[in-house]
């Protein structure tokens, strides 16, 4: 690590480039599967005793060693489980998460496993179904359980930046409830059940935002708002006028919240929207709704080219990502993966308002060499000024 | 029976209209491949049309499929009684160790609607499988679907079972699925790749000369 270069913390650095200030280099932030962790732990040669807790998507928190050893500056927390279990299912590979979603342990044919839903519980409900269905608690103690405790330790104790989810995503959660093919459906043909649907499930992660900021708020430096995913690679899933009647109201409402009630507890801390896929026409509303960072600009969806958002969008907006999980990541070469990362600084660093990282949680076909190859041109390319 | 109206009604996603159009027309003594290739057909194309101009997206898209299906389900008994009317057969399948199957069914759908006898084998796929009813259906096309780059091995694994099986001259290979791109589409052998379902059909055809 190029040490004689570094100026700031690591949170000092991810804190100016939110704030649209140049740091000493960009930052680094990563997220991560149980199947890559391990092989990425392995390769750095860390032999490190962890309770591993993958969530749905079989994601883990890194260790602060791990992400201290690796590079990062910002670390990913998670949330308490919810005393309630959700209910059991007599097929050791399938589970229910606890919104009553089936989901089902698929191994990967290079080993490790990936979770992928199998069973929507709403796919035959009606509005009145809504009523009668077993939502989450988000007032569940288990919830909070140690997360003041955990977020003030790694506010106080280290150097890192945090990142953390709360209350997830309002229009995606309905897609898994209900299936997408019928979710979709339903937009064009049973629009009372949409805006059932969304009101219950902003609901419910609005009260979960509201008792996790309360509990831990000061710490956050970033507020995830979930996998609100509203691109497929080539377009946005639904239109703008679609997403602005039947979508946005309710999106609105629960950021706004968020935003609000963070700011309370910390007035530096940014609210992030995720959002896969080719989603470019929906930023000018997604600014207007006060979202200050973007997650993911991923490079092979169409129109999500880094230099054109940066330069429509740079000054409103910070970029989380950038670096490619569908070819360069799993499949690119050294060069290759070197070559991307530069070019994703050069297009979204200057000024500020750039944070690097995998597009998504990295998998675990991805090497650990490329992670390591990503890093280190962060290194090389990302001290300031950029000057590439 | 106005052909103009049903193709609108596809168009609209209007399904109570497309169904009893199909049915009148039926009733009419108009010939179910005509309904198909004049009303349906044409319908599903203008909706592909829409898509790719940036008018529908998936959820249109979706409920003109769905109109569609709802007609096509009063042709399919007289269309598979009265010989093989169809443009070619096309087996289709998300491959093994993946479970995802939107992309793969709106392509399915949209086959269907262009005239193609489409046998859709479901997600997860073991790749002898796609042999064995290739084989069966004496299949002309195989579209193989993928999300994930962790199952992208699968598709390749699956292109290499058909070639040894010796009817790879006998069925081209379509694929498709976020992460596939040309460039891998031609390393792993596949005779064609598209970006989406509209173009899944304008590829088949091309593939099978019928354009």
């Amino acid at each position: 690590m190029n040490k004689s270069k570094r100026s700031m913390t690591r949170r000092e650095r991810v804190v100016a480039a939110l704030d649209h200030k140049e740091p000493d280099r960009v930052p680094l932030s990563m997220s991560i599967t149980i199947n890559a962790y391990d092989n990425l732990k392995h390769y750095l040669g860390m032999d490190l005793e962890e309770d591993l807790n993958p969530g749905r998507w079989t994601e883990v928190s890194i260790h602060p060693l791990v992400a201290e050893r690796f590079g990062l500056d910002v670390i990913w927390l998670s949330i308490g489980k919810a005393h309630k279990k959700p209910r059991q299912s007599d097929d050791p590979n399938k589970w229910y998460d606890e919104w009553g979603v089936e989901w089902t342990k698929i191994p990967l044919i290079n080993g490790g496993y990936y979770n992928e839903m199998t069973c929507p519980p709403l796919e035959d409900a009606t509005v009145q179904d809504l009523e009668d269905f077993d939502w989450p608690d988000p007032f569940d103690p288990g919830i909070v359980e140690g997360v003041r405790e955990y977020y003030r330790h790694i506010h106080n104790d280290t150097e890192f930046a945090i990142l953390t989810r709360f209350g997830g995503a309002v229009f995606e959660q309905a897609w898994y409830l209900r299936g997408m093919e019928k979710f979709l459906l339903d937009l064009v043909e049973n629009s009372e059940f949409v805006e059932a649907l969304l009101a219950k499930i902003g609901k419910i992660q609005m009260a979960l935002d509201g008792v996790l900021i309360e509990a831990a708020g000061e710490y956050v430096d970033i507020l995830r708002l979930s996998g609100e995913d509203m691109g497929t690679q080539e377009n946005p899933i639904i239109s703008l006028p679609m997403f602005r009647r039947m979508v946005r109201p309710h999106l609105e409402k629960l950021w706004a919240y968020a935003k609000e009630k963070l700011l309370k507890k910390n007035q530096n801390a940014k609210i992030m929207l995720h959002s896969c896929g080719a989603v470019s026409p929906f930023l000018p509303d997604w600014i207007d709704m006060k979202i200050d960072v973007l997650d993911p600009i991923q490079p092979k969806a169409k129109g999500m080219d880094p230099f054109e958002l940066k330069a429509a969008f740079g000054d409103k907006l910070t970029f989380h990502g950038g670096i490619d999980a569908q070819y360069v990541l799993p499949f690119g070469t050294t060069e290759e993966v070197r070559e991307h990362t530069r070019k994703y600084i050069k297009a979204l660093a200057p000024g500020g308002g750039y944070i690097c990282a995998p597009v998504h949680n990295v998998q675990g076909d991805v090497p650990p060499e490329n992670l390591v190859v990503m890093r280190d041109a962060v290194e090389e390319f990302g001290y300031y000024p950029i000057n590439l | 029976m106005k052909m103009e109206e049903l193709v609108k009604a596809v168009i609209e996603g209007n399904a109570p209209f497309v169904s009893r159009l199909v049915v009148q027309g039926l009733d009419e003594g108009l010939e179910a491949t005509t309904i198909l290739s004049e009303g349906l057909t044409p319908g599903m194309s203008t909706v592909g049309e829409l898509f790719h101009q940036g008018k529908y997206f998936l959820p249109e898209m979706l409920y003109s499929a769905k109109a569609m299906t709802g007609g096509l389900e009063h042709l399919e008994p007289i269309l598979s009684t009265s010989g093989s009317n169809s443009l070619a057969t096309v087996v289709i399948g998300t491959v093994k160790g993946d479970l995802h199957d939107i992309g793969k069914n709106i392509v399915s759908m949209i086959m269907k609607g262009a005239g193609f006898n489409v046998v859709d084998l479901g997600v997860d796929v073991p790749t002898e499988r796609f042999v064995e009813v290739i084989y069966e259906k004496n299949a002309d096309i195989l579209a193989l679907s993928a999300l994930l780059t962790t199952t992208m091995p699968s598709m390749q694994e699956t292109i290499g079972v058909v070639a040894k099986s010796g009817i790879k001259d006998r069925v081209k290979v379509l694929v498709g699925g976020a992460p596939i791109t040309s460039k891998f589409a031609e390393e792993i052998g596949a005779d064609g790749y598209a970006e989406d379902a509209p173009k899944a059909v304008t590829k088949a055809k091309e593939l099978l000369k019928l354009s």
